[in-house]
């Protein structure tokens, strides 16, 4: 065997550009203010310069010596560790991308503070910047705003006066978690804690110190958001129905997450759907309304609407029953209610073991009420340990406190994990009380177990209809949900027991 | 075996050995022109390598069938007997835009870099020359930055340009960067680290071995990193402009 030598060759260029020269500084930096601010701070502040080209940044300097270079469009400076109650002289020469700098600024001195004097718990003195102008500092006037994460949460404060802070927390009284301090003495801080556990109250206590040495502490409680993911679709929601003579009129409002493809509507006669396999289809769109044209004269149907996402996952489904429109019956009002013949359990167990998740955050009922934001989705979650163990069904109907004959009914579904019944619904929309009513039928025993509660909507803007506070309403309106919602039962159970019957009958053949 | 290595070079192998068989009878050749270069071929009768000061040929007998095939990156003849050409593969430097742009009057220092990759499967390894179309290497019409000047015959372990002046240089990273632009940490042609941005050198019209091994280093190939500076100091009489060096880069198998 032979060999030979082989060889390859490229061509590239190399570019350089040479730029006319910027030969103009920067303007002189102006309205350079120096201010005490503590006993080892002082801050500077000056109006920015201009430049033909840019002004990249300014170099500062501290009795004659460069103390610092700071970047553009950056105006402020906080120069500390400096000795107590002594005068200091700044100036500043802003400069360009060429390195062209601009003459020296004005002069401006200021003075640090004396040595520090007693603890307080109200501070006034001249504020920064501002001579003759008094501000107190007390609890009330340092403010603190916390953006709780699932590990992690944002502390911003607010104050009259520069100040130092001494950040501690835990999830006990004693904050013996965690220290953070702030070395630098301003009037605004943020400050971001992390290592937090999530879904967990936590105690959070900030001291502010000012630049005399005197210390104000607030204590303020936060909540870590939960990390429980909200994964499951949101149901399509004002599912209803109207009984006309050319049929059935279904009307509902998509679900306005990103992740929504379209609906599914199944249709059983004399019972419900429970899974978008489960029926007859009779629509699948991305439309808001359906008229079922295919219904027999006084027939009672059930309609249940999935909502479908992109990756084809089900919502848990919404239901309502109706009776199609009649020539032997005056009047158009076809939603019916049928005596229920199962027994109705307390319930208080499921509401202990019932949790709603809004934007992670995972809400108990307390005393039996939920205070949501009524803008945006959520999710019922009912913990796996309470239901039986045999076929169920688990159904939540909702009362519109503006629209009081108006119920919305939905199915919860397990959820991928196997640990809870689940549904999510969309945002509510309105303020007000939603009295709400969860029954967990248990088709072996005939037997329902319910509860009543409330889901507060909150922070809508705009408010429709009436409040819908009294306790003697409450009880009206969940007589009328209980009502709607025992139509529901008894279909479930009718279904149940033609089953076991028919599976009598087989097994007797 | 025939240096063109495109797809005519079955076709002209028939031509040339049959050629080569009217002139030399039973002997296959190995030779060159301007134009080729053959590594050997195989009639198929007799056998025996000879030399002269032109021409050396080396032939077998008994050879029944053989062929050629080729890519972009190599060539192989197979036989009885087979002659095999490298592998080798550079990779394409992309051009390079130094940043940033300077200012003739305030000067300042711009950098750039490419990088390529030499794949052969040669025992015997490759070599890697830089070379300029042009002296000054860097120019934009008439006008020129001067070539970096090394202090001495080495290159300089550290970037400097004289007052009132404008140079443009560059330096090679890599595993496998010749000897010249390693370094001891303070000077290079000696020791043996390569020091980043260090050991500039200029670029000249003759080639320049910037890498090298004697070992093939199929599949994974080496990178070697081509730095490039402009370092001109205050007035140094560069007038504005885009400046341009164009540059050759060359593999060759050993």
């Amino acid at each position: 065997m032979l060999t030979a030598s082989f060889a390859h060759a490229n061509t590239f260029t190399t570019k350089q550009l040479i730029r006319v020269d910027d030969l103009i500084p920067p303007s002189i930096p102006s309205g350079v203010v120096a201010t005490g601010v503590a006993q080892t701070q002082i801050d500077i502040s000056w109006t920015a310069s201009t430049d033909n080209i840019g002004v990249v940044g300014y170099v500062l300097f501290r009795d004659g010596f460069m103390i610092a270079t700071v970047t553009a469009p950056q105006t402020t400076y906080s120069d500390a560790s400096l000795s107590a109650s002594t005068t200091y002289a700044y100036t500043l020469q802003a400069f360009d991308a060429d390195f062209n700098y601009s003459t020296s600024s004005a002069t401006a001195t200021a003075s640090t503070f004396t040595t520090a004097v007693a603890t307080t718990t109200a501070i006034t003195t001249a504020a920064n910047g501002r001579p003759g102008t008094t501000h107190t500092l007390t609890p009330e006037s340092f403010i603190i705003d916390v953006a709780p994460g699932t590990d992690r949460a944002l502390v911003n404060t607010s104050s009259p006066l520069p100040v130092q802070l001494r950040l501690m927390w835990g999830d006990t009284y004693d904050v013996s978690e965690g220290t953070i301090d702030t070395p630098l003495y301003k009037q605004k801080h943020e400050t971001l804690v992390t290592g937090l556990t999530p879904n967990t109250d936590y105690w959070l206590l900030v001291i502010a110190t000012d630049g005399q040495g005197r210390s104000i502490e607030k204590r303020v409680k936060f909540h870590t958001q939960s990390d429980i993911r909200e994964t499951i679709a949101t149901n399509p929601s004002n599912f209803e129905a109207h009984a006309l003579e050319d049929g059935i009129h279904l009307t509902w409002k998509n679900p306005t997450e990103a992740s929504f493809k379209e609906v599914r509507i199944m249709r059983k006669e004399g019972d419900i759907a429970t899974d978008p396999y489960d029926g007859v289809p009779i629509y699948e769109g991305a439309r808001e309304a359906f008229i079922d044209k295919t219904v027999a004269d006084g027939g009672i149907y059930g309609y249940t609407i999935f909502a479908r996402t992109g990756d084809g996952s089900f919502s848990s489904g919404a239901v309502l029953v109706v009776r199609a429109f009649s020539k032997q019956t005056i009047g158009d009002a076809q939603v019916v209610v049928v005596p229920h013949g199962g027994h109705i359990a307390d319930g208080k167990n499921l509401l202990d073991a019932l949790t709603i998740i809004q934007d992670g955050i995972a809400h108990d009922a307390g005393d039996g009420r939920f205070i949501l934001a009524g803008d945006r989705a959520f999710t019922l979650s009912l913990s796996i340990n309470v239901v039986p163990h045999v076929l169920k069904t688990i159904v939540v109907t909702m009362r519109d406190p503006a629209h009081l004959e108006k119920t919305f009914s939905f199915l919860l579904r397990i959820n991928a994990e196997g640990s809870a019944y689940e549904a999510r619904v969309g945002a509510l929309g309105r303020n007000g009380a939603f009295e709400t009513i969860l029954s967990v039928l248990n088709a072996e025993t005939q037997s329902i177990e319910s509860t009543a509660f409330t889901i507060e909507s909150q922070n809508i803007a705009i408010r429709y209809g009436r409040d819908h506070e009294s306790s003697g309403g409450t009880h009206r309106t969940q007589l009328v949900i209980y009502s709607s919602l025992l139509l529901i039962v008894f279909l479930i159970i009718a279904r149940f027991l033609l089953k076991r019957k028919h599976n009598e009958k087989t097994n007797k053949k | 075996m025939i240096r063109l290595n495109q797809k005519k070079c079955g076709v002209r192998i028939v031509a040339i050995t049959f050629v080569l068989f009217s002139t030399y009878t039973a002997h296959a050749a190995v030779m060159q022109s301007a134009n080729y270069r053959m590594e050997s071929d195989s009639v198929n009768m007799g056998g025996g390598r000879a030399g002269s000061a032109s021409y050396s040929l080396e032939s077998t007998a008994g050879e029944v069938g053989s062929g050629v095939s080729s890519s972009t990156s190599y060539t192989l003849s197979a036989g009885y007997q087979q002659t095999l050409v490298d592998y080798l593969s550079l990779t394409a430097a992309s051009n390079v835009v130094m940043s940033p742009s300077l200012g003739g009057v305030t000067g300042g220092t711009a950098n750039g870099s490419t990088v390529v990759t030499v794949t052969t499967d040669s025992a015997a390894g490759y070599q890697l020359t830089l070379q300029a179309t042009s002296s000054p290497a860097m120019k934009s019409g008439a006008q020129a930055i001067a070539d970096y000047t090394p202090t001495g015959a080495d290159p300089d372990f550290a970037f400097s340009v004289g007052a009132n002046a404008g140079e443009f240089g560059f330096s090679p990273e890599g595993t496998d960067i010749a000897q010249r632009y390693k370094d001891n940490g303070s000077l290079c042609n000696t020791g043996s680290t390569d020091t980043s941005l260090s050991c500039w050198d200029a670029l000249t019209t003759s080639a320049r071995t910037i890498a090298s091994r004697t070992s093939g280093n199929h599949p994974n190939g080496i990178v070697t990193t081509l730095r490039f500076r402009t370092g001109l100091s205050a007035n140094s009489g560069i007038v504005n402009g885009d400046y341009y060096a164009t540059t050759t880069l060359t593999a060759v198998s050993l």
